[in-house]
């Protein structure tokens, strides 16, 4: 059992949290185990499968591959930090759904989360740069044309709001 | 067993000191992509004490001196990838980070790491032997200077546990006319370990080969530069017969380090292709 706990203090979901983890704790037990942010998944536990993205400080990372004492200081996007104007669904959440881009679910919020990521930085995306940023999370459905239509048709309807 | 701890410095002194003192105990962590797996498998049974180097300031440098390029070991790959100067300069290595292991593995895994962890199928190294990269680590002893060609050489030893790799540096191509190859052959383009890189640059000048490098990856135990080659090509044109000979003399040499194996009915010959097709592309001249 490891003992020394370290207090680290980060962003999760745009309010500070003060969490205590153990050295050779990973983010993605924290988040769902101290958090209780079930959202994030885990899949092959080994970087593969992407199943567990969260966002830090923006970026797509495997959750699994992160120390949790590494996070502090830090800025944590989970998927249910992904919200849209009051109530209503997130864009993206909202197209998911109409698209049809979910099926057993599992690979949903990291394919969220990587869509969410990508429009953030690049808001007008290629279907390439959509394949590309999806790249890392894999759908065993493999409902992968629904889940580029998905992130498309979001961006459809925020540009016409831009507009 | 002893208790894990974890260190986060953010001086390269405080972490050197540290290393001093942990040394065989410590396991040094940047992004993790290599450590998280091995830590989920078999924990850290004897190397308990986590240093973690994100936080040392100066070590994710990006900057040229008159005549090189100084890459910090804690970039990432996709800042390795997206780097303006980096493209610009070294465009074979923006290439080879692109092609390793996901998004999300790119946004972690460091170059530093690459180097370290140093897998067979490291996708920076074969890139980063033919720029002949010149690696710098520092200890509390002191600092030493060591040749990418040589760091692989010694491989087998690995680093000192006291010891950081610090910077990364290579010439910068002294001319416009370099050319670069890079191949990465895998299962699938995303999310998978190379079965086999190469890495090519070179300079004509009218039609001929004056210099070419060539690198190859997860063929043998660590990325290798294949020097020989090299030699038999300098001033010749790269017609389909020079390429053919020259990709067979590679072979042959491949045969040589590692002994036959079983993986070459398959390997072989599709090496032999590739390197043909790495050399046929200067037909193009040298474009960047």
């Amino acid at each position: 059992m490891d003992g020394n706990t370290i207090s680290i203090a980060c962003e999760v979901n745009g309010v500070m949290r003060r969490i205590e983890v153990e050295p050779t704790e990973r983010l993605v037990d924290v988040l769902r185990d101290k958090l209780f942010l079930t959202g994030t998944k885990e899949g092959c536990g080994i970087g593969e499968c992407g199943a567990c993205t969260v966002l830090l400080d923006d970026m797509p990372v495997n959750s699994c591959m992160v120390l949790a004492a590494q996070a502090g200081g830090r800025r944590i996007l989970t998927i249910e930090g992904i919200k849209g104007e009051g109530t209503a669904l997130h864009p993206l959440q909202q197209a998911f759904i109409d698209a049809g881009a979910v099926q057993c679910g599992y690979c949903t919020p990291a394919m969220v989360l990587c869509g969410y990521a990508l429009l953030k930085s690049n808001p007008h995306p290629t279907e390439d740069d959509i394949r590309l940023a999806i790249s890392g999370t894999l759908c065993r459905c493999t409902g992968y044309v629904q889940i580029i239509e998905a992130i498309n048709l979001a961006v459809a309807r925020m540009e016409h709001k831009e507009n | 067993m002893p208790e894990s701890a974890f260190y986060q410095p953010t001086s390269l002194d405080e972490a050197l000191v540290l290393l001093e003192k942990h040394g065989q105990e410590s396991t040094v962590v940047a992004g993790g992509t290599d450590v998280m797996p091995v830590l989920r498998e078999k924990g850290l049974a004897g190397h308990p004490v986590i240093i973690d180097i994100t936080r040392i300031s100066g070590l994710s440098q990006v900057y040229c001196e008159p005549s090189r390029l100084h890459i910090g070991p804690l970039n990432t790959h996709t800042q390795i990838a997206t780097h303006p100067m980096i493209l610009s300069i070294a465009p074979i290595l923006s290439t080879a980070s692109a092609s390793v292991g996901s998004p999300q593995i790119r946004n972690r895994g460091t170059i530093g790491g690459n180097l370290i962890t140093l897998a067979a199928c490291a996708d920076t190294v074969s890139a980063l032997l033919i720029l002949e990269a010149q690696l710098e680590f520092a200890s509390i002893q002191g600092n030493r200077s060591i040749s990418i060609t040589d760091y692989l050489n010694t491989a087998g030893q690995r680093i000192d546990p006291t010891e950081l790799l610090v910077d990364i540096h290579f010439p910068i191509p002294s001319s416009d006319d370099w050319g670069y190859f890079f191949h990465k052959l895998a299962r699938r383009h995303a999310a998978a370990k190379s079965r086999m890189s190469i890495a090519r640059m070179a300079r004509l000048s009218h039609g001929k080969i004056v210099e070419c490098r060539l690198a190859v990856g997860a063929v043998t135990p660590w990325p290798r530069r294949f020097d020989a080659v090299g030699k038999f090509l300098e001033g010749k044109v790269p017609t389909e017969q020079v390429c053919q000979q020259a990709a067979k003399i590679l072979t042959d040499e491949v045969r040589l380090i590692t002994g036959e194996r079983r993986s070459f009915l398959y390997k072989l010959p599709v090496l032999e292709e590739l390197i043909q097709r790495s050399l046929l592309d200067l037909q193009k001249g040298c474009t960047r």
